[in-house]
């Protein structure tokens, strides 16, 4: 388990120097980068085609169309600030603090082991064991055939990203906790290619009704079920279960201001208006607060805890407990 | 009159699971979560199995089979939880509850399909 693979990552590589970019190139295979050879004139509209980045390999003297190239990295980190921009230095100027904010790493021409050092620092931060990211391949394959049992199902190297630029339309999540993890599982997709592939009878006959998005929603909520059990039976000891409560996916169809907890139970629905006591003619920020009492819900349990708790609350925030 | 009830929060899980059935000849009926499967149950006495998922809003299926046996007092029922959950301390509360059988996740439906039909008494 202690081996750990060598994930692949995508990154924008805007050098125009010929020999840099073959060293680069080099140095890029070697470490397992994807670089994306970009100019400074369409660098911008390529974060936009590409959404599943792990940061920026720039040149200092990458020639721009108006400005320079600390002005491009300015341009990017606005843009998607989630992304490590990494500086091929060529002079030795001096960075403004806002220009140092957004080229975080920057590294002398020539000097291939500070590149080296900057990228397994900012991009390949977690490391993850082979046998984890096999596991996890596996266990998915397996759940996405059963649930699309006539869809050819593959996968690509797997591959770690920054961006955090959700995909498609429709995305669930659901939390993971192990005596060595607590995070998210999260997939998304797009609902029209989700549709097509069931219209093309990807999955079982009959099953997913008129295909409108909640039908979706539900097929992908299940598809991360699966695959969150079966991550769960593999890969959660049972001494992490003692502390673990019921989970159920939660869905999200951005498409549709469309968000799921699995229950049709009536939410608390709480709006709070922010305004402007100077300005009475402006419209009201306005706040929704819900709480979804999905997975355990006792009024009676309540009642029980308020009284044992009467009078004891109205405590003040902000004091200082002394133990 | 139905004589199977399937337990799932999903529907996707609920339609794969009842389509399967009811293509091989059982009466199927459906339920949302362990609250609605309690009602339903309650309904129709005609149900001799219930399949049924553990991880779901509301009443979970463990909880469900639970109140089966002792706010029921059903003990004839088949009760077979279909979950992803695979751990042996909810097997274990499982079988102490009087749940008949255990299917992890993903379903096969040929691989049931006759101890189902024992279950129901349809051989």
């Amino acid at each position: 388990m202690n081996d750990t693979t060598h994930l692949e990552a995508k990154v924008l590589l805007l050098d125009q120097d010929p020999e840099q970019c073959r060293l680069l190139s080099e140095f890029c295979a070697s470490v397992g980068l994807l670089p994306l050879l970009r100019t400074a004139h369409d660098a911008l509209a390529s974060l936009s085609q590409h959404k599943d980045l792990a940061g920026v390999l720039l040149a200092e003297d990458m020639p721009c169309d108006s400005g320079d190239a600390v002005a491009l990295a300015q341009a990017i980190h606005r843009q998607r600030p989630e992304l490590p921009i990494i500086l091929r230095r060529s002079s030795a100027r001096g960075f403004s603090p806002n220009e140092q904010a957004a080229v975080a790493y920057s590294w002398n021409t020539g000097d291939m082991e500070q590149l080296r050092s900057h990228v397994e620092r900012c991009i390949f931060s977690l490391r993850y064991p082979i046998a984890l990211v096999e596991g996890i391949v596996e266990l998915t394959l397996s759940a996405l055939k059963s649930m699309f049992p006539h869809a050819g199902v593959s996968n690509e190297s797997p591959y770690v990203v920054h961006d955090r630029i959700i995909h498609g339309e429709v995305s669930t999540l659901i939390p993971i906790e192990s005596t060595w993890c607590r995070g998210y599982m999260m997939l998304q997709t797009e609902e029209s290619a989700l549709r097509q592939g069931l219209i093309q009878g990807f999955g079982y006959a009959g099953v997913g009704g008129d295909l409108n998005f909640r039908e979706l929603n539900n097929m992908l909520g299940e598809t991360t079920n699966l695959i969150w059990g079966a991550f769960k039976n593999r890969y959660i000891p049972p001494e992490a279960f003692a502390n673990q409560q019921t989970q159920v996916p939660i869905v999200i169809n951005h498409a549709h201001k469309y968000i799921s907890f699995g229950s049709p139970d009536p939410q608390l629905c709480i709006r709070y208006q922010l305004s402007d006591a100077a300005r009475p003619g402006m419209s009201a920020l306005t706040i929704v607060q819900r709480f979804i009492f999905n997975l355990h819900w006792s009024p009676e349990d309540f009642a029980q805890f308020s009284a044992g708790t009467a009078g004891s609350g109205g405590g003040g925030t902000g004091e200082l407990e002394f133990f | 009159m139905a004589n199977v009830l399937v337990v799932d929060d999903s529907s996707t899980m609920r339609e794969i699971v009842a389509s399967f059935l009811t293509q091989n000849g059982f009466e199927v009926a459906l339920a949302t979560d362990g609250r609605d499967g309690l009602d339903q149950l309650r309904r129709d006495p005609g149900i001799r199995l219930v399949v049924s998922d553990i991880n779901m809003p509301n009443m979970d299926g463990l909880t469900m089979a639970e109140k089966i046996r002792t706010e029921l007092g059903n003990k004839e029922v088949r009760i077979v939880m279909l979950t992803t959950e695979d751990n042996a301390v909810m097997r274990s509360r499982g079988r102490e509850i009087g749940v008949t059988g255990w299917i992890v996740k993903p379903f096969n439906g040929n691989a049931v399909l006759g101890p189902f039909k024992k279950l129901c008494g349809m051989s």
